[in-house]
């Protein structure tokens, strides 16, 4: 943890002094981004919070088992130059694990942490650029809770996160040209182990967002978010009900207030369900704000 | 500008502490319904006044026949609680089997090896069984599976159902059944054997006195499952069996199904 304080106090020191500006302005371009999509420029710097409402249920039978995640993120990004942002985010997680046994746990904790890093390779278009393409990297960090009671630990499908030391690469294209704004980006995850032996299956996560601004200051959001993902491991074992492809339709809306403060809110419902074993994802929802200092 | 300066400051101290907060997660939990099952071995109404054995134990078939039996190995798991309403007749799924039989002396009991139920223990002597989570609901039986003996049990019969070290009196109608009636000496004949019966696992129900409701209410049971070992040999032709009759294994097996009662509390 020491060590993650001195990264913030180091990215707190190289953070430069910059007047008030309206941040739109300073990219020329009056799209609405939500956090991760926005345009860089020289000491632009974004914070956002994230809250997440997701349900899943594996298992069958004596075994079903049913979680609950509300997953709120804060979350930082900050441009060193028009082509590289660096962005931290800090899950806070509370889940709870009902089983039809009825047993149940709950946890609550930190999550673990992302660091991750966006380059800008290509820009084509007027100004800032129309069509921005580019790779994007990073770690996760097992900086997560392990959450115990009365000294014995949570079963791992409750704890906050993996605990699990997880690098990360991908590639990013967004389309800028007001009304219309269209990301897409895919990643790749490999997982070490993490806490309780457990060890998530490798995932590679591929997104596609298109929004349509109705004005300057409101935004209508349709995308979709695919994830196929190898089955996780207990101490070796694979668990049959995990891992697969999962696609999520979302619908959402984003509203600009003022210059800096952008809220959105979104929902997302499963569109195509190939994942192993008895797996099923419920609708999820999002609600979130970021703000540009 | 300045105030600019110390909004990313502020925010960016929150975020450290809000990372620093790790290691304060909390949690709680609470237990599920649960079924604790343990095997008791007795012998039957019948066989109460039987005299005690010198080793292992003494009791006689429905046709008046002395059984003593110094080793009865099984091997079992419980594979599940059976929901309300189900058929509840026992069943059996024997497949295919042999017999392996050899004549012995008295006194050649053995130990039974670690996770295998020697029936012939004193009577009431307690098996864990284990625990099995459980869903709300009402069970009206119990699924058990004969499982085969490990290879290292007596016999060292692979598949091997169950071991059985009986000594057979073909003349003993009366045996010590009236006290005081005098002991013929034919009565006093018998042979004893090592029995190692190899068969498919049986997958047995044995029904409850009534229904076991598992709920909010009770999250916890336990389950005894009682072995009336002494019926084993009902309608069995001893010397056939050991000789490899499949008539008398059948019935043998049979009988070790039906052996089987369940109290609930």
């Amino acid at each position: 943890m020491r060590f993650l304080i001195s990264v913030l106090a180091a990215v707190l020191s190289v953070v430069p002094a910059l007047g008030w500006a309206c941040s739109t302005c300073k990219c020329a371009d009056n799209t609405i981004t939500l956090f991760g999509t926005e345009k860089a420029f020289s000491g632009r710097f974004r914070v956002a919070l994230d809250h997440y409402i997701r349900a899943e249920t594996s298992g069958s039978g004596v075994g079903e088992q049913t979680t609950d995640e509300a997953r709120t993120t804060l979350g930082i990004a900050y441009s060193l130059n028009p082509d590289l942002t660096l962005a931290l985010l800090v899950p806070y997680v509370k889940k709870e694990l009902a089983s039809a046994t009825l047993a149940r746990q709950e946890a609550s904790g930190l999550g673990d942490i992302d660091l991750s890093a966006r380059w800008v390779l290509h820009r084509s278009g007027a100004l800032t650029g129309r069509h921005l393409a580019g790779l994007r990297g990073g770690v996760r960090l097992p900086t997560s809770d392990e959450v115990k009671e009365d000294g014995v630990l949570l079963d791992i499908d409750v704890q906050p996160d993996a605990g699990a030391t997880a690098p990360n690469i991908g590639a990013w294209y967004s389309y800028y040209r007001f009304p219309w704004f269209v990301n897409l980006s895919a990643s790749y995850y490999t997982f070490n182990e993490g806490h309780q032996d457990f060890q998530a299956g490798d995932a590679v996560l591929a997104s596609l967002l298109a929004q349509y601004g109705l004005t300057e200051n409101l935004a209508v959001q349709a995308g979709l978010d695919l994830r196929h993902s190898d089955k996780n491991e207990f101490s070796g074992q694979p668990d049959a009900d995990s891992g697969g492809t999962l696609g999520m339709g979302f619908v959402g809306l984003a509203l600009r207030v003022g210059g800096e403060l952008l809220l959105n809110v979104g929902y997302q419902t499963p569109v195509l369900n190939d994942l192993n074993g008895e797996q099923e994802e419920d609708p999820a929802f999002r609600v979130g704000l970021a703000y540009d200092f | 500008m300045k105030m600019r300066n110390l909004l990313r400051s502020t925010t960016i101290l929150l975020v450290a502490l809000a990372a620093a907060c790790g290691g304060s997660g909390s949690g709680s939990s609470e237990p599920g319904i649960e079924a604790a099952f343990s095997m008791t071995n007795a012998k039957s109404a019948r066989n109460q006044a039987a005299p005690p054995a010198e080793a292992g134990q003494t009791f006689y078939t429905a046709e008046g026949k002395r059984i003593d039996l110094e080793n009865g190995f099984l091997s079992l798991s419980i594979v599940g609680l059976n929901a309300c309403p189900s058929a509840l007749s026992d069943v059996t799924k024997v497949l295919a089997g042999f017999f392996v039989g050899s004549a012995y002396a008295h006194g050649s009991a053995v130990e039974a090896p670690e996770g295998v139920v020697d029936v012939s223990k004193s009577d009431g002597t307690r098996f864990n069984l284990g625990q099995l989570p459980a869903m709300p609901g009402s069970y009206c039986g119990v699924e058990l599976e004969l499982l085969p003996l490990p290879q290292d049990a007596p016999g060292g019969d692979v598949g091997a159902l169950t071991y059985l070290s009986p000594c057979y009196y073909p003349d003993s109608n009366t045996l010590a059944q009236v006290p005081g009636a005098p002991v013929q000496p034919d009565e006093v004949r018998h042979s004893c054997y090592k029995i190692s019966v190899v068969t498919a696992a049986p997958v047995v129900r044995v029904s409850f006195p009534s229904p076991l409701t598992l709920g909010d209410g009770k999250r916890n049971a336990n389950i005894t499952i009682k072995i009336e070992y002494d019926t084993w040999f009902d309608g069995v032709d001893v010397p056939a069996l050991s000789a490899g009759d499949g008539h008398a294994r059948q019935k043998l097996v049979d009988n070790i199904a039906a052996s089987f009662r369940a109290t609930t509390s």
